[in-house]
């Protein structure tokens, strides 16, 4: 009986390394979407050079250049890192009937769906820890861009909250798919909404005070924002706990509200099909 | 023992209508008309340890619906079930230990993997240790014959493959309340059989209690002493099936094709012509005197081409229906 104690052969484990073979299956799909991910923030790199380039002023939405490109650049490792896709996952499996299949069996669906996801983008997080690496190195000998030890240290804990808080977001939002037949295209416009908000695509001060207080007042900017904020150096040590504090909160908020969601929703559950 | 009771279980489903075409499409988009379908009306039944009934019903019938209530996929509208002291849909882990729900449509295998990988989850799912899960993987895969394709990914299986692989992933964990719902469906013949004859033998060995829902006779009459027969979301039948085998095989057809011409009236005394043409004939034999009657037919007349026919599962239920309309309380 010890080996059902061992880690590697936990079902949660089990879940994430098939999701990570899974995501390997189809070598030209896997390469291309590795490649994929880098483009938004290249993309979104050449445009801000252009803005500053036009423009007049040195500070743009209380951001110098080398500041925005800092932002940019994490900003888009960070939403590729928290982003799960779990919605379009939950989504399928309510509307296929596929979830039959895990309702029947011993085992929890949310923490099978949070191993899965990570296992299914492991590889895209490798390739973003290479990219900031890279990315920061470049920044370094471009812009002066420095990082301290501490805030790389700090950040560890802040991106993994990040991703968890971010899970059980669209972990909530994935359960209308009980009460909507077809959500996917509502998903789609939802993930855009929820990346502006937390920051993910620019600066959340661009859209002014009014709204940074009300953007605080919720859980978005804590996944994105956040993160960036500690490792690019503008917060203060006990900024940075406090901060730590809110994700918890906001982590066990989330959670309860998608274990009761998910137990309302898997009730109204109708199983199409077979 | 009763291992499983069901009292007056009830499902309804809401669903929309939409009329046909592009119309139909804008007006639904502002106006819906909601409909609901009882798809399982108030059904009861028992069901001892160790036996294995078959669910007989036309398409649409609710035989689905009420596997799936059982297996806790589903909550009930309404009405009471106990599987082994569980109810259902409490889905308690205990519970699903003990049972496996067994789908012909809805595969629990990942396709893009190879099979042994979902074998793999369910080995760790169900915490089954090593030596145990080899052996079991090892005679389920060389029972099944399928021991060579259990490293090939999932949807390169032909259909029949991709069932026994369903089986064998649902089978490890030693389940001791089966629900399988129609393991055979769109597969040939010699696949059917194969499937058939493996579960008629796992059923004798490790004495599980099994519900099997089928609109094939023939899975019933193999596997199955004992049927429910089910109707528009309502128990027709509850019984022995010799009892009623009767209504599903009072006749057999037969196909003939003969080299000449010949005296469809000699014909005649043998059943009744269904159709006939040049050198063809179709005939309704009775199933008492088949066996002789298709040897005379066959030795009388230029036979040089026949086959023949079960009637349909429908039929039979419509005649059980005739029948229990004229004596409800039967």
């Amino acid at each position: 009986m010890n080996d059902s104690f061992s880690i590697k052969r936990n079902k949660y484990w089990v879940s994430l390394s098939m999701g990570f073979v899974n995501s390997m299956e189809y070598r030209f799909d896997f390469l291309i979407s590795l490649l994929s991910t880098t483009f938004p923030i290249i993309i979104q790199v050449f445009v801000w050079t252009a803005i500053y380039d036009a423009s007049t002023k040195e500070v743009l939405y209380g951001h110098t250049f080398p500041q925005m490109m800092v932002y940019t650049v994490f900003a888009g490792a960070i939403s590729m890192f928290i982003r799960t896709g779990v919605e379009q996952s939950i989504n399928r499996d309510i509307h296929s009937g596929q979830l039959s299949n895990f309702l029947v069996k011993s085992i929890m669906y949310i923490p099978f769906r949070i191993m899965n996801s990570i296992g299914e983008k492991l590889s895209s997080i490798v390739v973003m820890i290479l990219f900031s690496v890279i990315a920061s190195i470049a920044m370094y000998v471009f812009i002066g861009f420095e990082m301290q030890v501490i805030n790389i240290i700090l950040f560890l804990p802040a991106i993994v909250l990040a991703f968890l808080l971010n899970f059980f977001i669209f972990f909530c939002i994935s359960t209308l798919a009980f009460w909507i037949t077809e959500a996917s295209r509502f998903f789609y416009s939802i993930t855009i909404i929820v990346m502006v908000a937390s920051g993910g695509v620019f600066p959340i001060d661009i859209f002014g005070t009014l709204y940074v207080k009300v953007l605080k007042l919720m859980p978005f900017m804590y996944t994105t924002t956040f993160p960036i904020k500690v490792i690019n150096g503008t917060l203060s040590s006990g900024e940075i706990l406090n901060g730590f504090l809110v994700q918890i909160i906001w982590i066990v908020v989330f959670s309860f509200f998608a274990t009761f969601l998910w137990k309302k929703g898997s009730k109204r559950f109708v199983a199409v099909g077979g | 023992m009763k291992i499983i009771q069901v009292n007056d279980l009830t499902r309804d489903f809401e669903y929309y209508k939409k009329a046909q075409g592009i119309k139909g499409s804008i007006k639904n988009l502002f106006k819906r008309e909601k409909k609901i379908k009882h798809a399982v009306k108030g059904i009861s039944f028992e069901i001892k340890e160790g036996e294995i009934i078959g669910f007989l019903g036309p398409n649409g019938a609710g035989k689905t619906t009420t596997l799936k209530m059982l297996s806790g996929i589903l909550h009930p509208t309404s009405g009471s079930a106990t599987v082994a002291g569980y109810i259902p849909w409490e889905r308690k882990d205990e519970y699903k230990r003990m049972f496996a729900f067994v789908s012909g449509q809805k595969t629990q295998l990942w396709n893009d993997l190879p099979a042994i990988d979902t074998f793999y989850l369910n080995k760790c799912i169900y915490e089954i240790p090593d030596d145990e899960y080899n052996d079991i993987l090892n005679e389920l895969a060389t029972l099944l014959d399928v021991k060579h394709l259990i490293n090939i990914q999932v949807r390169r299986l032909s259909l029949g493959e991709k069932m026994k692989m369903q089986i064998i992933a649902s089978l490890l964990h030693k389940p001791s309340i089966l629900f399988l719902d129609e393991p055979t469906i769109g597969l040939d013949i010699i696949s059917q059989q194969k499937i058939r004859s493996f579960i008629k033998n796992y059923a004798k060995k490790q004495k599980v209690t099994i519900i099997l829902t089928s609109h094939y006779m023939k899975d019933i009459e193999d596997l199955c002493k004992k049927v429910i027969v089910i109707n528009e979301g309502s128990v027709v039948y509850n019984g022995h099936l010799k009892d009623i085998q009767s209504m599903f095989h009072m006749k057999k057809i037969m196909n003939l094709v003969f080299s000449e011409n010949i005296d469809f009236e000699q014909l005649k005394k043998y059943g009744s012509i269904i159709e006939q043409s040049e050198f063809k004939a179709t005939i309704e034999l009775d199933v008492k005197t088949y066996a002789q009657n298709t040897t005379k037919i066959l030795t009388e007349f230029p036979v040089i081409d026949f086959t023949m026919e079960e009637p349909s599962v429908e039929k039979g239920i419509l005649k059980l229906f005739e029948r229990n309309a004229g004596n409800p309380n039967e």
